[in-house]
């Protein structure tokens, strides 16, 4: 019994959605029908799509003779039906005549580019490499597709809480929340806080609020508070104590902030010498910038350090220039240790990084003094 | 705000100011909003927060009812305990008004329920 149960089951494609080149971002999984690969995928924070697995090999040749001989029960087998094809390469780029060249299979369904009934991939994986890419993928698949998950950033906003391994009735803050973009993400778990302190904050509209935010999802049960205050000091918080559980932020750098400015008119004299300031330390004067944000996050650890709860977690996004970024670059503070550092690549020259980081001893200001 | 707010929050980021804390609740309008009773949380946060603050806090709006001015130890257990507390804490909201700084009575408005703890230049 469990023998044809298990024989029950199906191979499934599982494409995650990450930037690490040197890694196969296809893994290969057996489940047992769609609905339950449809269930992962809803669950799973860096899935981007699941596709039923018809066949495997290390060529495409190979492949296509594989699906020939093979007796998969093809839903476009007669000619009413409608499908399309995609061609996804990792590490590797193909014009669109190279991908129609690949996908030469013979379905008797019509191809439907736009509003297919079925929707199949292949996928490619080439082993990376920066100078010489791979002419020869080192492995191939191709699935029919089953589900995908829309959106990165969503899913950002998951990966941040599960980094700092948010729980129920935990009190999580965050000191720069805007109008609570990720907090939509994290709030499904837990009953926390969440309190904006930015400088200058302004509305874009009067109800725009992380109240209504969160109403829209039903999640306002999880909002604790919030006030406007500058986030340079812990002075402003009563520190007898530890209270958050975590603290999940990303930090206005700013590197958005400038190419909004530039649609402005005619401003103060004051208005105009602060913004240009402020965007010049951004755009042209790298050292003034890796200054300013260096002090904006010592202000965040040394806050952290002293108001987490012991095995509380710091999680926070950092802008990085790639070509002079070194680890040591991250911030490091006595009370806390860094559990994980990943990187989110804009391009070839800028990305951000994910710092995750455990409060690990007890803030002692004589520690920290010698 | 909450009162679970003001219990967090000191004016010690006024240049020259040692004690501020806790700060003062000149309120306009106080209004009692709905909050599902979640008793766990209300467990857990009873350590995090001041007593004898929020108390004192609850008494100035005239909403501490019959709160107990002393923690009992064994207020885990206690439902009804835990429930005054979730009141006081997350259901007693401060529309408009003002938290005053206890040594310099510098005044940090409150305005649609949302404190604004921004100083000026030469305050900092």
């Amino acid at each position: 019994m469990a023998a044809s149960l298990k024989n029950a089951w199906k191979k499934y494609i599982l494409h995650f959605a990450h930037d690490h080149l040197e890694k196969n971002p296809f893994l290969e999984i057996e489940l047992p029908s769609n609905n339950a690969a449809s269930q992962i995928m809803s669950r799973l924070v860096l899935g981007k799509s699941i596709y039923e697995l018809w066949g495997k090999a290390s060529c495409v040749d190979d492949l296509l003779l594989k699906l020939k001989s093979s007796n998969i029960n093809n839903p476009c087998s007669s000619s009413d039906t409608s499908f399309k094809i995609d061609v996804e390469c990792f590490n590797r780029t193909q014009t669109m005549e190279q991908k129609i060249e690949r996908i030469q299979l013979k379905f008797n369904g019509r191809v439907n580019l736009s509003k297919p009934q079925h929707k199949f991939s292949l996928l490619e994986f080439y082993e990376y490499d920066s100078v010489n890419p791979k002419e020869a993928p080192q492995q191939v698949y191709f699935g029919r597709w089953v589900r995908s998950n829309t959106s990165m950033d969503p899913t950002l906003s998951l990966l941040m809480a599960t980094m700092g391994q948010v729980k129920a009735n935990d009190l999580v803050f965050d000191p720069f929340v805007g109008s609570g973009g990720w907090t939509l993400g994290i709030v499904r778990t837990f009953w926390g806080i969440c309190k904006p302190s930015r400088k200058g904050q302004k509305w874009r509209f009067r109800d725009e609020t992380i109240l209504n935010n969160l109403r829209q999802y039903n999640l306002e049960k999880h909002y604790v508070d919030a006030f406007v205050a500058d986030f340079t000091s812990y002075k402003l918080w009563c520190t007898d104590q530890p209270r958050f559980d975590a603290i999940i932020t990303d930090p206005p750098y700013g590197v958005r902030e400038p190419s909004q400015k530039l649609g402005k008119h005619k401003q103060s004299k004051s208005q105009q010498d602060k913004e240009t300031a402020e965007t010049s330390a951004a755009n042209c004067y790298p050292t003034k910038t890796s200054y300013h944000l260096t002090n904006m996050l010592l202000d965040l650890l040394d806050f952290a350090a002293r108001t987490l709860t012991l095995g509380g977690r710091l999680v926070f996004w950092m802008p990085i220039v790639r070509d002079i970024y070194v680890p040591e670059n991250i911030p490091h503070h006595p009370c806390l240790k860094l559990v994980s550092n990943s990187e989110q690549i804009f391009f070839i020259r800028v990305s951000r990084r994910l710092i995750t980081m455990e409060k690990v001893t007890e803030f002692n200001v004589r520690r920290i003094l010698t | 705000m909450k009162l679970l707010t003001h219990n967090m929050l000191t004016s010690n980021i006024i240049k020259g100011v040692k004690n501020g804390y806790p700060l003062k609740i000149s309120a306009s309008d106080v209004q009692l909003i709905d909050v599902d009773f979640n008793p766990e949380f209300i467990t857990r946060m009873i350590p995090k927060i001041n007593w004898k603050v929020l108390h004192e806090a609850a008494q100035s709006l005239g909403h501490a009812n019959d709160l107990p001015a002393e923690l009992n130890a064994e207020y885990e257990a206690d439902q009804e305990f835990l429930k005054k507390t979730h009141h006081v804490l997350l259901e007693v909201e401060v529309q408009e008004g003002d938290l005053i700084c206890p040594e310099t009575e510098r005044k940090f408005p409150i305005s649609h329920g949302i404190p604004n703890m921004l100083l000026k230049e030469e305050e900092i």
